[in-house]
């Protein structure tokens, strides 16, 4: 029988879809991903990073029929559907397709590594390099009726990323100069700008104590990626508003003076449309200051506009000025924290010193990146104290080259629009990181990721309603059964990092004194914990959404935190209307929610402030095997901690349950 | 340190008016020149105090109400390194008389501090601000942009009774008539090369070319 007739009676999933663009019968399909050691014990994923293998999977519990089907796997150079349409012939890149015949059980017997990691990812300047999956079942060479791939439209099936943390095609010149008082600056520019085109623009505004000359690794390279990177003399001392001034001071300077600046180098190549700002401790506040008072009117620049800035970054930022003035509102914004950090510590008695408020004010696109081990001074190149408390501190040289790793992609998607720089965000460190970077058991990241709301998804429950912890967001009963489940302001009550039966959200340092950020924190100490959502009526339909997503957080210093100090994980179940269930253990995508860093001090007790950290889990990894969960009439998420489902007792912070579109 | 060397940052204009103050910098002059009150204060010596004017006024950040000024002392003091270490958080804010002090550099390793002292100007020009009998000491912890009026009388009042008092002056160079405040950034950048070497990257900085 034609295969084309057998996958015409596949009852189609989510991911599969026929192409009107291509001829009939071609189905369009996840392929490529990675095993993972539990059920669903294989996910599709997007990108990886060079040196990595890259398996396929097919899943012969939702499609049977294809058992003994044989079939020339092609991983080939990424094309649209148009140019599928010219040209069908398929010319793997490694120079042969791997023959499979796919085998009777499930999709543990059908998994292929398709690259052992010699794929390339040079990109030159850009970021990933993009390559589609073709199933050829009928061995003819082409694409054609009856064969599968994994790779349409503007979309490859899989990327390759070179690493993130090396440097970039370009050679870099560095230039200092100044245009006067408080207008020092420090530019770094590809050397060959001439023949760039017009190149995006990060200002770099240091911190309290520290030089503008103390950024070369930002400057070189992002530089050496095709950005022009200016660090600038800044007023720190005075405090983050006269900071705010010399950001925006210092940017105008360089937009106003492209002819002159560095022979006129930039004159032409540079875009003053695509604009990032990235600030450090006192400057990191005033970059959000600076936007601050554009998005309120205070201030109108004269050679860029709002739109221009494409995103604020602030590394280990202060919060003098509160919610009013310090506050990214709609711009995207980056934020990065040192667990080690030994100046602006985080501890809750000092209001200023927490980092995370600046994040959580954010309104649209936000993400966060906490390093566990590393200090203030860290973050710069300077040769002075790097203000590191704790243990197992990360150096400067590593540290660097973090920052690196995660600069990058922030550029590439920010300036470029490159979307699978996305996956750099919020992929947990333990499964997806840059080579170049301390393979050390010390480093430990956290990342929080949310999207700008108007990408379309959909907030189960973000607990920002306060009409009790019974009642989602969205309007959905949520029910629970872990001791001392408590919703409310993630803010610290007291001055100290103690655990207290008396602050429930001890750990916690989200919020400020006046912030509205609101999650729940509970905990377990056995079996047969849970805690549960019902899907509203107006949503019973999952299939227009990819992930699950939510933050959490171990607390610290808490005793069920103590006892099982380690990433803790858990296992989030679906049903449907049908009474179907199904259900992921999230530590079989590697990590989990990683344990707070074991830092003293702030009180009695071991373990710093609360590192939140995003979990995604493709929601069709919940259809796979034998699953018959019905994806588009959904009545529930479940939460079931302690064994056998997860770690045996833990304390949690919660929020952001959301459906993803991407 | 950087890879690029920008000894050529003087500007001719800088080095004439450098030359002006260096008999007083000398490095190896490094004993206070006077000691008042040292454990008073944090402020030990003014160890160089040159009077300038501006053509072109400037902002002075160091305070909420953001005045201008047109003239000032540029000073190095000796102060106590514990009260200049740097932070994020607030640090004790340096004040002279009823003005709060721009400093250029920390001096956490040398204790000299390089600063500028803004001053109004009298009728025929000079400098109304006597340094002589102006105390100059470090206040409460704070950040110097919310410093304003009502703060400064209240740590004047609690300089008093603590007991500070000015500081003999050294010798004081000729009056610096200078076209604007970018003018002061290179004489700022050699006396921290000098006074304070630990922090040559903030000195090397105010050395930068200038853009033409």
């Amino acid at each position: 029988m034609k295969l084309a007739r057998l996958l015409a009676s596949v009852v189609p999933v989510a991911s599969a879809t026929a192409l009107p663009q291509l001829p009939p019968g071609i189905v369009s399909i996840d392929l490529a991903g990675r095993s993972v050691q539990e059920y669903p014990w294989f996910t599709y994923e997007r990108a990886w990073f060079e040196g990595s293998s890259v398996e396929i999977a097919f899943d012969t519990d939702q499609y049977p029929q294809l058992v003994g089907a044989t079939a020339d796997v092609y991983v080939v150079a990424h094309r649209t559907s148009a140019q599928w349409e010219l040209d069908g012939a398929l010319v793997d890149v490694s120079g042969t397709p791997r023959p499979i015949t796919v085998q009777a059980g499930d999709v543990t017997a059908n998994r292929l590594v398709i690259d052992t990691g010699l794929l390339s990812g040079a990109a030159g300047a850009s970021l990933g390099v993009g390559y589609d999956v073709v199933v050829d079942f009928d061995h003819d060479a082409l694409l054609s009726t009856g064969d599968w791939i994994d790779g349409v439209q503007d979309e490859p099936g899989l990327y390759i990323l070179a690493p993130t943390a090396l440097p970039g095609p370009y050679a870099v010149t560095e230039v200092i100069y100044s245009g006067g008082a408080l207008l020092g600056q420090d530019l770094y520019y590809p050397t060959n700008i001439a023949a760039l085109g017009a190149l995006p623009l990060i200002v770099v505004s240091h911190g309290n104590g520290h030089d503008y000359t103390w950024y070369d690794h930002i400057g070189t390279h992002l530089a050496s990626y095709g950005v022009i990177v200016m660090s600038h003399q800044n007023n720190t001392m005075p405090g983050p508003e006269a900071a705010a001034t010399t950001t925006l001071t210092n940017t105008e300077y360089l937009l106003s003076h492209l002819t002159t600046i560095a022979g006129g180098a930039l004159q032409g190549h540079l875009d003053t449309t695509r604009i990032g700002w990235i600030g450090h401790s006192r400057g990191a506040e005033g970059v959000v200051i600076a936007y601050d008072r554009i998005f309120d009117g205070t201030y109108t620049p004269v050679n860029f506009t709002k739109q221009s800035l494409r995103f604020v970054s602030s590394i280990a930022p202060t919060d003098f000025q509160g919610l009013t003035i310090s506050n990214p509102h709609d711009v995207p914004f980056s934020l990065w924290t040192g667990g080690g950090d030994d100046d602006v510590n985080g501890c809750p008695s000092c209001e200023q010193c927490q980092t995370f408020h600046l994040h959580d004010r954010a309104t649209k696109t936000r993400q966060s990146i906490s390093l566990h081990g590393v200090g203030h001074g860290s973050f710069h190149g300077g040769a002075t104290s790097t203000f590191t408390a704790g243990p197992c501190q990360i150096s400067r040289t590593d540290t660097h080259a973090l920052m690196k790793a995660y600069l990058l992609p922030l550029a590439k998607h920010y300036f470029e629009g490159v979307d699978v720089a996305r996956e750099c965000f919020y992929r947990q460190w333990e499964e997806f990181r840059s080579p170049g970077t301390s393979q050390s058991v010390c480093v430990n990241i956290d990342l929080m990721y949310r999207e700008d709301p108007a990408v379309g998804d959909f907030i189960i429950d973000d607990f920002q309603v306060a009409n009790g912890p019974g009642i989602a967001s969205s309007g959905g009963a949520m029910v629970w059964n872990t001791p001392g489940l408590v919703e409310g302001r993630f803010d610290d009550l007291d001055t100290v990092f103690t655990a207290s039966a008396t602050d429930p959200m001890n750990g916690i340092t989200l919020g400020g004194t006046n912030d509205t950020t609101r999650g729940i924190v509970f905990e377990w100490n056995g079996p047969g914990f849970f805690l549960s959502f019902d899907t509203v009526p107006a949503v019973p339909d999952w299939t227009p959404y990819q992930f699950i997503s939510f933050r959490a957080a171990q607390l610290p210093r808490a005793a069920a935190t103590l006892s099982e100090l380690k990433d803790l994980t858990f296992t989030v179940r679906l049903a449907d209307a049908w009474g179907t269930e199904s259900s992921i253990h999230i530590g079989t995508y590697g990590g989990g929610i990683e344990e707070p860093y074991m830092r003293t001090g702030c009180g009695g007790g071991q373990g710093w402030g609360a590192d939140f950290e995003t979990v995604r889990i493709p929601i069709r990894d919940f259809r796979r095997g034998a699953s018959q969960l019905d994806l588009s009439n959904l009545t529930r998420i479940d939460f079931l901690f302690g064994e056998p489902t997860g770690t045996p007792a833990g304390r949690l912070g919660f929020d952001d349950l959301t459906l993803c579109v991407r | 340190m950087k890879k690029i060397i920008v000894l050529c940052a003087v500007t001719g204009l800088a080095l004439a008016l450098y030359s002006t103050l260096s008999p007083t910098v000398a490095v190896e002059n490094r004993r206070p020149v006077v000691v008042a009150n040292p454990k008073v204060g944090g402020v030990h010596a003014i160890v160089v105090a040159t009077p300038f004017t501006l053509q072109k006024a400037w902002t002075h950040e160091w305070r909420a109400e953001k005045p201008t000024f047109d003239a000032g002392w540029l000073v190095v003091l000796e102060v106590d390194t514990g009260l200049v270490q740097p932070t994020q958080m607030e640090e004790p804010v340096l004040y002279a008389g009823t003005e709060t002090v721009e400093r250029i550099n920390h001096g956490e390793q040398s204790g000299r501090v390089i600063a500028i002292v803004p001053s109004k100007r009298n009728r025929d020009g000079t400098l109304a601000l006597d340094l002589a009998s102006t105390p100059i000491w470090f206040g409460a912890r704070e950040l110097p942009e919310r410093i304003d009026a009502v703060r400064v009388a209240a740590e004047v009042a609690k300089a008093e009774q603590l007991g500070v008092t000015p500081l003999r002056l050294p010798n004081i160079g000729a009056v610096l008539h200078l076209a604007s405040r970018d003018d002061l950034d290179p004489l700022c950048g050699e006396l921290v090369l000098q006074h304070s070497p630990q922090e040559q990257d903030t000195g090397m900085g105010l050395l930068a070319p200038r853009v033409k």
